[in-house]
């Protein structure tokens, strides 16, 4: 028990420095400056208010980064990716304060979604419009008002006003477009289109993609048996080997994917039981031997970008047991210190299929142009193979390390 | 990437050799193993004592044609006092009666225990 707690905690030391060495998601990318150039490299895909800033930029993979400010940038973006450009806050916003802050703003990057003779940007839950001067689409902010016949629910329509002016002259109406990023992107793209600009086709991220996987690891299995003893078995450990396969939809997040694995393990469990009947003392060593097939399937997401990533993954596992192998040694002690030894080989036992639920943090990282390399930590829990399809008289909690690589 | 697969099969597969452990006990344990070379003139029963408490006075074979063999009710073979663990075996010509069914076990008596093996059951052909 000892050498194994001391091979997990090696096992984990040795997964720290992997954790530690976490560093912000660059991605290829570019910076725009003042004069108009712009300037290739590695920029940091952050989210959210960070996007709107401050741009961190870094000439190649391995050098340092430098950090912009609005002022000091026309803006940045990324390869076949979003965008983002710099612009000086619209009074109304200053006063809205969307970033939840009272930090007085000049200059702030505001992403863009449409470019044309209307551009649209979006700065933190804010649409701004851009034609001949900046103006903001105002958020909408319905109201309950009451009336003679009870409360009514007032609607906000000045951004679809506002949207209906720069409209005018085309066949296109705001009436049923919501303050929405897609609703609104969709619908300046089709005036500017209306108006003969056709934007230059953007090579898009593909809208699925496949991992593959292969890894092995180190997993240790703590089963409870409660019928027709209550069995507290040794944990069993043992090396499991398998294969992955990630699907994601980059189009639509490129941080979360579907998780398939199937794994081969064979586990060996051995436990002691004791009961008293009628003066009779039965002492009971019990010894499981099972190989299964698992499938687990869950989700996984990454907490920094696609690669050199930290990552969570939750799911469930289905298992396939291949004929296990129960014996049970059963000694009888009598009056007058006599003990009989008898044995068998579980045939009261139904054997079934059991599931699982389980949760694994992990850290990717690239190694090698598309290869990946991954540590893996999880921890699961299942309905045991000992039982009915009904009733289960069995459970097992299993820890495992993963090691792998992935293409 | 072929290579790291056959590295992971064979760590797996090598990984799958179990071994059972040996629980320990205030007593001695015993088990009654395979009955070798059954022919018309005997055969030969084998035991293994697999945990000792140490001070093991007595060991060898119960038979009887009964059903539970004891140190009381059957034949006994005694093999005396066995300081070390392992297998021991014990030959028998002559007693047994053609067709019958009889069941042997090995035993083990310390001072304060008398332990017994499962049954096996056999027939002299």
């Amino acid at each position: 028990m000892k050498v194994t707690l001391l091979a997990l905690n090696i096992i984990a030391f040795s997964f720290l420095p992997l954790i530690c060495i976490a560093q912000a998601d660059f991605r290829p990318g570019y910076i725009i400056k003042d004069n108009g150039d712009s300037i290739n490299g590695f920029v940091s895909y952050g989210s959210g208010k960070k996007n709107t800033e401050r741009c961190f930029y870094k000439e190649t993979k391995k050098s340092k980064y430098t950090s912009f400010t609005p002022e000091e940038v026309n803006g940045y973006g990324f390869l076949n990716d979003k965008q983002f450009e710099s612009w000086g806050l619209p009074a109304e916003l200053k006063s809205a304060n969307p970033a939840a802050d009272s930090k007085p703003r000049g200059k702030v990057f505001m992403k863009v979604l449409a470019k044309g003779p209307i551009s649209l940007y979006r700065y933190g839950k804010y649409y701004l419009l851009h034609k001949n001067g900046l103006i903001i689409l105002p958020y909408p902010e319905n109201k309950l008002i009451e009336t003679n016949q009870g409360s009514m629910l007032q609607n906000d329509h000045r951004y679809i006003d506002i949207l209906n002016t720069f409209l005018e002259g085309s066949k296109l109406t705001a009436n049923r477009t919501g303050y929405d990023e897609s609703e609104l992107t969709q619908l300046i793209k089709n005036y500017n289109r209306f108006k003969g600009y056709e934007p230059l086709p953007k090579n898009q991220k593909p809208s699925v993609k496949l991992h593959f996987a292969i890894f092995s690891g180190y997993m240790q299995s703590k089963m409870k048996m409660d019928w027709p003893d209550v069995v507290s078995f040794s944990p069993s450990s043992t090396i499991i080997g398998g294969i992955g396969l990630d699907i994601s939809a980059p189009r639509t997040n490129d941080r979360l994917s579907l998780s398939l694995e199937g794994w081969y393990a064979k586990i060996f469990y051995q436990g002691y039981s004791e009961r008293s009947v009628s003066g009779d003392l039965f002492r009971q060593d019990t010894f499981v031997d099972a190989s299964f097939f698992k499938v687990p399937v869950g989700v996984r997401y990454n907490l920094l970008g696609q690669t050199n990533t930290p990552y969570i993954k939750l799911g469930l596992s289905l298992y396939f047991i291949g004929s296990p192998s129960i014996r049970i040694l059963e000694e009888v002690e009598k009056a007058g210190n006599v003990i009989i030894t008898e044995e068998n080989f579980g045939e009261d036992f139904r054997i079934k299929n059991q599931r699982g639920i389980w949760f694994s943090v992990g850290y990717e990282r690239n190694i090698f142009h598309n290869l990946n390399m991954f540590a893996e930590f999880r921890l699961e829990k299942n309905n045991g193979f000992i039982g009915s399809a009904v009733q289960s008289f069995s459970s097992s909690v299993d820890y495992t390390f993963l090691l792998g690589i992935k293409l | 990437m072929q290579k790291y697969f056959i590295f992971l099969f064979s760590l797996v597969m090598a990984s799958s050799c179990t071994e059972e452990e040996v629980t320990t006990r205030k007593y001695a344990r015993v088990s009654t193993e395979e009955i070798t070379e059954i022919t018309s003139s005997g055969m030969i029963f084998h035991g293994k004592l697999f945990f000792s408490s140490g001070d093991i006075m007595d060991h060898g074979f119960v038979w009887t044609d009964t059903g539970f063999p004891t140190l009381t009710n059957g034949n006994k073979i005694s093999l005396g006092a066995k300081s070390d663990l392992g297998e021991f075996e014990s030959s028998v010509t002559g007693t047994l009666q053609q067709g019958k069914l009889y069941s042997v076990r090995a035993y083990v008596q310390s001072s304060t225990y008398t332990m017994y093996g499962k049954i096996l059951e056999f027939r002299r052909p």
